[in-house]
């Protein structure tokens, strides 16, 4: 179960957030009852909303902040000639 | 001779005659001069006929010499027979070849100028010339191509060289140089990633190639989020050819996309990009890798032993695990709830599944119980908090011999030495052993067992006694079935017994429960064996148990004698003399020998060994079996018709034996009785 996903809500949201979000997902009808009564009550108590924002987001910029992506020089198009070395093979 | 005049009659019969064969030429003669003795309307149009059928012969001929000519590629000749041959009969056939083969002069012709004109460098002219007709053979449409390269024409030569198998350097060559001068870089190394050269123009210019394509990388990942395109094809250059100044590009674009695949449940696809996996493992990429495995193991169970791996690793990780929260009780609350997430997985798993299911559970919960330790064992040192992983992660990412020596530096850790080898056993290279024998895979762990001498000296005492653990494990199991040779498998038992006493005391609990002569027979012999080498009271008194066990089910299916069974109770009477079972049935056991030897006395008339047995045993049903025997003579004595002298010498010895042993037993009375009734003297 992705509670976020049921809820419709990011990882920020707040425990009002959360509320209004299942509300509205009740209100909604695309989930079951107890699918967003469960997600609610996940999100909301502090050791299983934790647990959940763990698993269920990914954080990649920490491994892409340590990369290297600086252009090194680079040649033209133009500089670009036929090479007949390979006419003699035919 | 003068020749005899003919008439007209017969030259018509003659003219009929050549008709009728076929011969026309010989008809129209003979028909013309028939006509011209007397002019016929009917023999002027046979003469007609046969001008017409010459006519066909004639066109006949032509084509034949016609095709003959084509044959040896004289198409010149050839139109000129086939023209004038068409100027006769007029078919349609004749008229079209006529056409073929001016369109095929035609072609000869501007091959040979298209040829003229690439030699003297005139390239747009000659591929023009190459591309002239519409039958183009393959080579032609090569060269067509490879001139429209040489006129700078690259797109119409990149869509004239798509249809073609490339199979030779140059078109290979042609090809990836019009398509980098389309800005087609990918496609371009990818045609001339076929080519074997050496030529250092040729690579230098294949590496600039790659600069291009690095540079139109950047310039697409600046302006457009197709992560995935730019990561393909850097992924191809960087596989063939290094680095090219785009592998830290490639990487970023393989996390966007990852980041893309994510949001769109796409776990499978990121799988395939984070395999195979990295050397080494930090703490961001851990819970990528972490995070993945699990949402495959939410959808199958096909990846549960990368779950195992990478959860217990990441979630005990200091670095990860610092960021559940900012309180440290909160954060191992969070902890215990990921673990529990993890473990409610493989249990919905081996609940429905298969055995793999079933075994990863088993792992898991072997590697919950090591890691913790091992973060126990960490504690809040910063250095060694690295460390913390499962086995199978250790393996992976070369930390098992960082850990092996955090264990053995910390023995006082460890509740007792078994707690102490099993934690480092599994780490060690004999680890994957312990864990088939988790799952009761003993043949497996045997074969898993690294052979002396090919691992650490530092490992040395736990690979021991995974070995030691194996191989009891080995004989206690086909001690159990009742099978195989178990005594080669308890050559180190004793080993493993003076580590920890607990094997010892498993390996006599299943002998005292076995009550199968067989199976009794193989515990005998292996605690025999192990009795001679470490005669301690519990084997000692197992050994006295399982021997006397044994004996009397032999002895019950009458597959040993009571002498056998006596001597065998006394042997395990020795070795215990508190065996209860054993004395209990010594008595038993003495009755019936006794009994035994005094029926086999009496059955061959041994009268005075019987006597004596009777006399000296402290058994009172040895007597009563004597006297029974007495007492079924006496009257079997009543119903012989014996002679006085003869009856009296039976009933006086009868009454000798009856008094050597018992002098006051009242047969002696009743054979008194018998004497005097038949008048006989036996006192």
């Amino acid at each position: 179960m992705n509670p976020y996903k049921i809820l419709n809500i990011n990882k920020h949201s707040t425990k009002r957030d959360i509320i209004q979000a299942a509300a509205l997902a009740m209100r909604e009808r695309k989930y079951d009852v107890r699918e967003v009564a469960a997600a609610q009550k996940e999100l909301i108590d502090p050791i299983s909303g934790a647990a959940h924002e763990f698993l269920q987001f990914i954080d990649l910029k920490p491994l892409q902040d340590q990369l290297d992506l600086t252009r090194s020089e680079t040649q033209t198009l133009s500089s670009l000639e036929y090479l007949s070395c390979f006419e003699k093979d035919s | 001779m003068k020749k005899k005049p003919q008439n007209s009659d017969s030259i018509l019969a003659k003219a009929e005659k050549f008709f009728n064969r076929g011969n026309y030429p010989l008809a129209k003669r003979e028909f013309e001069k028939a006509n011209r003795i007397a002019v016929q309307d009917d023999i002027t149009e046979k003469i007609k006929i046969c001008v017409r059928e010459i006519e066909q012969l004639k066109a006949k001929d032509l084509v034949k010499k016609a095709r003959k000519y084509a044959k040896k590629s004289k198409l010149r000749e050839a139109l000129r027979c086939f023209e004038q041959a068409y100027g006769i009969s007029g078919v349609d056939w004749i008229r079209e070849r006529i056409g073929q083969l001016k369109g095929e002069l035609s072609g000869r012709d501007s091959l040979e100028a298209a040829r003229q004109a690439e030699a003297s460098g005139e390239y747009e002219k000659a591929a023009g010339l190459y591309g002239y007709g519409t039958q183009k053979g393959k080579d032609t449409r090569f060269k067509m191509a490879h001139c429209l390269v040489r006129a700078g024409r690259y797109d119409d030569a990149v869509s004239a060289f798509k249809d073609l198998t490339l199979s030779d350097h140059l078109a290979m060559y042609d090809y990836g140089f019009a398509l980098a001068k389309v800005g087609k870089y990918h496609q371009c190394l990818d045609s001339w990633g076929s080519i074997e050269s050496d030529d250092s123009a040729f690579l230098k210019q294949r590496a600039s190639v790659r600069s291009l394509l690095a540079a139109d990388l950047y310039d697409r990942f600046e302006h457009s989020e197709d992560f995935a395109g730019i990561y393909k094809e850097g992924l191809s250059i960087v596989d063939s050819a290094g680095d090219c100044g785009i592998g830290d590009l490639v990487e970023y674009c393989k996390y966007a996309w990852i980041d893309q695949l994510w949001k769109e449940e796409q776990y499978e696809t990121i799988r395939g990009l984070l395999l195979p996996f990295p050397s080494e493992m930090e703490a961001n990429l851990l819970t990528l890798y972490a995070k993945t495995f699990f949402k495959l193991a939410e959808i199958s169970g096909e990846h549960l032993s990368d779950l195992i791996m990478f959860w217990l690793t990441t979630v005990y990780n200091p670095e990860i695990s610092g960021k559940f929260s900012a309180r440290p009780e909160e954060r191992d609350n969070v902890r215990r709830a990921l673990i529990l997430k993890a473990e409610d997985l493989l249990k919905k798993y081996a609940d429905v599944g298969d055995k793999s299911s079933k075994t990863a559970l088993a792992c898991w919960n072997v590697e919950k119980k090591l890691v913790e330790d091992l973060h126990a064992l960490a504690g809040d040192r910063e250095v060694l908090s690295c460390l913390v992983c499962s086995p199978q992660f250790a393996v992976r990412f070369g930390k098992s011999r960082q850990i092996i020596q955090l264990i053995r530096d910390n023995r006082s850790f460890f509740t007792d030495l078994e707690h102490y080898l099993l934690t480092g056993g599994y780490y060690s290279s004999a680890g994957p052993s312990l864990f088939y024998l988790e799952n009761r895979q003993y043949d497996k762990a045997l074969a898993g067992l690294p052979m002396s001498g090919s691992y650490d000296a530092g490992e040395s005492e736990f690979v021991d006694y995974c070995v030691e653990r194996v191989r009891f494990a080995c004989g206690l199991h086909c001690l159990e079935e009742g099978e195989g040779l178990p005594g080669q498998y308890f050559e180190t038992a004793v080993n493993l017994f003076n580590k920890t006493s607990k094997y010892e005391q498993e390996l006599i609990d299943k002998a005292i429960d076995s009550h199968e002569p067989d199976k009794l027979r193989l515990y005998e012999d292996v605690l025999s064996e192990l009795h001679s080498r470490r005669p301690t009271k519990g084997i000692n008194d197992a050994l006295s148990l399982v021997m006397s066990r044994r004996a009397i089910m032999m002895y019950n299916m009458r597959q040993m004698n009571p002498k056998v069974l006596n001597t065998t109770i006394r042997k395990a009477l020795k070795l215990n003399p508190e065996n209860e079972f054993a004395r209990g049935l010594l008595g038993h056991v003495k009755i019936n020998v006794e009994i035994e030897e005094l029926n086999h006395a009496l059955d061959r008339h041994k009268m005075g060994k019987a006597c004596r047995i009777a006399a000296t045993s402290e058994n009172e049903e040895v007597r009563d079996v004597f006297f029974e025997f007495m007492e079924r003579s006496l009257k079997e004595l009543d119903g012989y018709d014996m002679d006085s002298p003869e009856k009296a010498f039976f009933l006086r010895e009868l009454y000798k034996w009856c008094a050597d042993v018992d002098e006051s037993h009242p047969i002696l009375d009743q054979i008194y009785n018998a004497s005097q009734i038949a008048g006989l003297k036996v006192r």
